[in-house]
């Protein structure tokens, strides 16, 4: 085999490995957005248990546009434009605690905020699949 | 002194100054601080002193309400009483336990946590404790790695124990034989306190055991010392003057039967290890550690009882089975023995479970007490015991006060631990509906038995008076957890061992009186 020839099906092959790579990695970073990840929880629980109080948490209201419904949460309540998106909403969530804005979950006390997050969180896997 | 009274010739009659009925906690505790002093001190032992069946059989009694264990295994009947067995935890209660709150029904007792202060710190001797101090930033610097949870003290605070391992029996038995003041009766179970035909003093008291032999005590003063349970029936099936029993005009002996519900509630999940010694105990090593406790102003503002949360492994925790499902034995060493096993196997199956990430993970158990309730109590069976007293028959009542409470409790924690972002808190099953007022058939009793001769100041309102004396009766005083007011949520032992030394001290201020 040429050398050209070799190294061009080298590229096709690593190709074929990158691309697809990429749009999965595309996928877990935009994941990996603080609105949808509760940061404590996911140190905590199992992401298919994150999903399920997610569920939970969106049982309680009608299913149509949900995920904007919960964007909506953050709008109203969380200044998500000035500063940190992730600092933000850890004093979000400390607040919520201050002040007893917490929703009991399968048995878990949480801040409204993390539930909000649970359910974009459990949204956004069911978008993947 | 020692006197086995199988021993002496039927119909003896035993006279002294005090006549202490039981040589449990209360009643060794009593005697002792009486040693050297001139005064005839009568101390009687249902007993002997070492455990037996047959002697034991008269505890024995029907259960109803909440599920509970056998009354026969809850104490122990010989010398020594139930510290042969007792794990040896200690706290004082708080000062808002001795308050009237008007969340709380029937609560305020007719002293305070001052009054008991100087008798806690003489308590600490009897049960060879540490200092009276039970100050965390005090244990702090004693101790080694009492690393605190970062939590607001003004909402959970820590809570700090003691652990004795006094056990009577063995501890006090020299001491007691040898003091020439004090005359120990064993085989000596009184059966019936007689008053005067006015019912205002007590004339003396009969005595029986298995060989069938009767005997009689005469003394100046009485103190009854037999246990919450114990002392209750004593007084109900004492009717040569009432119907009713001795001391119960107002219809008040036997109710009011609290306990501490011990009852795994929550866990606590952190989102890492956090390196500390503060909440982990372990019997004869632990010195002192603490329970996450909620402040007087939280209980206050929530109306809520006074509680405790401590803090087990999860995966030792989830193993472990209700103590009700391990405490089923009517004979109390087969049923320490099996709960001990059942702890000892979750213990070894967590240890080759253990994959790492648990270790961050807790069992949150409840420890608290239980809202005063009349219709909890204790009453006389229809079976007699083989000495002739009718058997005690416990109904224990739980009220939504207590599940509120509970709830509230870990709502509490999970808020502070939500602020500090240590972890966060779930609820157990039995506490997740608000609308459920009722426990489960698994929340367990701490074998505590209290309030059924509950201190009052008016006669209405309870058996005993601020010094532990019966209303309307002169001379009859009861020792123990019995007189309890409220229950608190630290384990009794304590508290009703400095009550008893206020009891003793009283009495030894009235004999002087009589003396001079």
């Amino acid at each position: 085999m040429k050398r050209s020839k070799f190294f061009l099906l080298s590229l096709a092959g690593l190709a074929t490995v990158a691309i697809p790579s990429y749009y999965v990695w595309k996928n877990r970073n935009e994941k990996k957005n603080p609105l949808y990840e509760p940061r404590i929880l996911s140190t905590i629980l199992e992401p298919s248990e994150i999903v399920e109080m997610g569920r939970m948490y969106c049982g309680q209201f009608p299913n149509t546009g949900m995920e904007e419904k919960l964007q909506d949460y953050f709008k109203e309540n969380v200044d998500t434009e000035n500063g940190n998106l992730e600092s933000i909403l850890k004093q979000q969530v400390k607040k919520d605690y201050q002040t007893g804005n917490t929703i009991i979950l399968d048995g878990w006390i949480l801040s409204e905020t993390e539930a909000v997050q649970c359910a974009l969180f459990s949204i956004s896997e069911s978008n993947q699949f | 002194m020692h006197i086995d009274a199988r021993e002496l010739d039927a119909n003896t009659t035993i006279e002294g100054d005090i006549c202490i009925i039981g040589a449990g906690t209360a009643g060794i505790s009593i005697a002792l601080d009486w040693i050297n002093s001139p005064f005839k001190v009568i101390l009687l032992e249902g007993g002997g002193f070492e455990y037996e069946d047959e002697i034991q059989d008269s505890y024995d009694g029907e259960t109803s309400g909440q599920r509970y264990y056998p009354l026969k295994s809850s104490r122990l009947h010989y010398f020594g009483g139930t510290t042969g067995h007792w794990a040896g935890m200690c706290s004082p209660f708080d000062p808002i336990d001795f308050m009237e709150r008007d969340w709380v029904p029937k609560s305020g007792w007719p002293i305070t946590k001052k009054d008991l202060d100087p008798f806690y710190r003489k308590a600490h001797e009897t049960l060879q404790l540490g200092p009276f101090n039970y100050d965390f930033e005090y244990w702090r610097h004693v101790l080694p790695n009492l690393n605190p949870f970062p939590l607001d003290k003004n909402v959970v605070w820590n809570k700090m124990w003691q652990y004795s391992l006094a056990r009577f029996g063995k501890l006090y038995k020299d001491t007691i034989l040898d003091a020439q003041n004090i005359q120990l009766y064993t085989y000596a179970n009184v059966t019936a306190i007689h008053a005067n035909p006015s019912g205002n003093l007590i004339r003396e008291a009969t005595l029986k055991n298995l060989t069938g032999k009767t005997h009689t005590v005469k003394a100046k003063y009485f103190i009854m010392a037999c246990g919450a349970i114990q002392n209750a029936r004593l007084l109900l099936a004492s009717k040569s003057v009432s119907q009713k029993g001795l001391g119960n005009d107002n219809d008040l002996v036997g109710r009011y039967f609290m306990e501490h519900l011990e009852v795994p509630s929550a866990e606590l999940w952190l989102s890492k290890p956090f390196p500390t010694d503060l909440y982990s105990w372990t019997y004869g090593k632990t010195k002192a550690s603490a329970e996450l406790a909620i402040s007087e102003r939280m209980q206050e503002e929530h109306r809520i009882l006074n509680g405790t949360a401590s803090l087990v492994p999860l995966n030792i925790g989830r193993l472990q089975k209700s103590k009700l499902d391990t405490w089923t034995n009517e004979n109390p060493k087969k049923a320490m023995k099996n709960m001990m096993h059942d702890w000892e196997v979750a213990t070894e199956k967590a240890r080759k479970d253990n994959k790492g990430a648990i270790s961050k993970a807790y069992q949150l158990n409840t420890r608290i007490e239980q809202a005063p309730n009349p219709n909890s109590r204790i009453t006389l069976g229809s079976e007699i015991d083989s000495l002739g007293i009718p058997r005690a028959n416990l109904h224990w009542e739980l009220t939504a006060l207590d599940k509120r409470s509970i709830r509230k409790i870990y709502e509490l924690i999970g808020q502070q631990m939500g602020i500090s972002n240590l972890g966060r808190v779930r609820l157990l099953e039995f506490l997740r509906d608000p609308n459920d007022d009722g426990f489960p058939d698994t929340v367990n009793g701490g074998w505590h038995h209290m309030g059924t001769t509950r201190m009052a100041n008016n006669p209405k309102d309870g058996v005993v008076d601020s010094n532990c004396k019966v209303h309307g009766i002169a001379n009859l005083y009861v020792a123990g957890s019995g007189c309890f007011t409220t229950s608190g949520a630290p384990n009794p032992t304590l508290t009703l061992l400095a009550l008893s030394l206020r009891l003793s001290d009283h009495l030894k201020s009235l004999l002087k009186k009589v003396i001079t």
